[in-house]
């Protein structure tokens, strides 16, 4: 076959309906779907500024109240405070980034591309932010006496989220690479044209 | 833009325009159950594009843009569903079974379903007769580029086809 008879074969179906749309069920599924607006990635940049916002603002102020106030309970909770800062900073620069894309399809790739490097850079940093709350809450603990056994149990546990956080961030490697080269795939006769 | 106007214009546009977005789900969806859950996520899409277009493109090419990107994005989140789009997927958006009146039609989709997502995306485009400067602007790579692309896949369903008309 030639290309021409391919594409009579093609329109074949444009004289024909494959399938009867059935608009009730349609206009149902775009109300409830126009309700649902956010992303995973929105609830999880969200999540992780109220948290540290939440726990940083408790934290300080339990300290401030419940004396005898701790030097290193206060640097923790400006610590959390600052992540807080740093998340909603970060969520900022992102979100102001989406109108930049077109809607070809290279633009929607570089655009997924752009959000898998945002999520690539957040889950880095946050895996590392662990060292220095761990660090701090051990220190809050030894200077408030606690037994050998809590600052093992504590230290332990910090340890577990740093090893998961790490699985975490390699799922976000492994998609971005997927996506990277989904694009490259998209471009690749450009380069060598 | 209101929600009435929208409608309508969504309305308007899938009547015009469904074989297209059918043309879509057929190419990146095999089984029933995938082609309601693409065309649910290409109309939807549509839908949302309606107050950002501005008819500085044609609306096929418009669709079009919105309908692959959606694809693409649909294969690549492997049919990553929640409840809310499982309990919708039972509503039963489309209706019906494809009876093909030619079986080189179904040999035609088979062999598209053989190429990656981004060929997928160039075979749809060249066979429904776009021009090169269209296909560039909806896949947003050069004409040149465009060229290369179609070259490859024609040869690739030309010589294919080969095996189709000798029954092997």
């Amino acid at each position: 076959m030639e290309l021409e008879e391919l594409k009579n074969i093609w329109h074949l179906q444009d004289k024909q309906d494959p399938f009867t749309i059935n608009m009730q069920a349609m206009n149902n599924h775009i109300q409830r779907k126009k309700e649902k607006a956010l992303h995973l990635i929105n609830i999880s940049e969200l999540l992780l500024i109220v948290v540290n916002f939440g726990a940083g603002l408790f934290t300080i102020l339990v300290n401030k109240f419940r004396p005898p106030s701790e030097m290193f309970l206060y640097v923790l909770g400006v610590w959390m405070l600052g992540t807080a800062l740093y998340a909603l900073l970060f969520r900022i620069k992102r979100t102001s980034n989406a109108n930049k894309f077109d809607r070809s399809i290279r633009g929607d790739l570089d655009y997924a591309v752009s959000t898998a490097t945002h999520q690539v850079k957040l889950s880095r940093i946050m895996r590392w932010n662990v060292v220095p709350i761990a660090l701090l809450t051990t220190l809050v603990m030894w200077d408030g006496q606690k037994s050998i056994l809590f600052v093992g149990g504590s230290i332990f546990f910090f340890a577990l989220a740093f090893y998961f956080s790490g699985w975490e961030h390699n799922i976000y490697l492994s998609k971005k690479a997927a996506l990277e080269k989904l694009r490259n795939r998209l471009l690749q006769e450009d380069l060598s044209s | 833009m209101k929600d009435s106007e929208q409608t309508q214009i969504f309305e308007k546009w899938l009547s015009r325009y469904k074989a297209l977005m059918f043309k879509i789900v057929r190419a990146y969806a095999r089984v029933s159950e995938d082609q309601q859950d693409l065309f649910q996520e290409i109309t939807v899409q549509v839908w949302r594009s309606i107050p950002l277009f501005k008819g500085e493109s044609a609306v096929t090419t418009w669709i079009y843009r919105i309908g692959l990107n959606t694809a693409i994005k649909w294969i690549r989140k492997e049919r990553r569903q929640d409840e809310i789009e499982r309990a919708t997927a039972r509503d039963q958006i489309l209706v019906g079974n494809i009876v093909e009146s030619d079986d080189r039609l179904s040999w035609l989709y088979d062999e598209i379903h053989k190429l990656d997502e981004i060929d997928r995306s160039v075979t749809l485009l060249m066979l429904d007769g776009l021009s090169y400067k269209e296909m560039s602007t909806i896949l947003g790579i050069t004409e040149t580029n465009v060229g290369v692309k179609i070259n490859r896949i024609k040869k690739q369903l030309i010589g294919k086809s080969k095996n189709y008309d000798y029954g092997t």
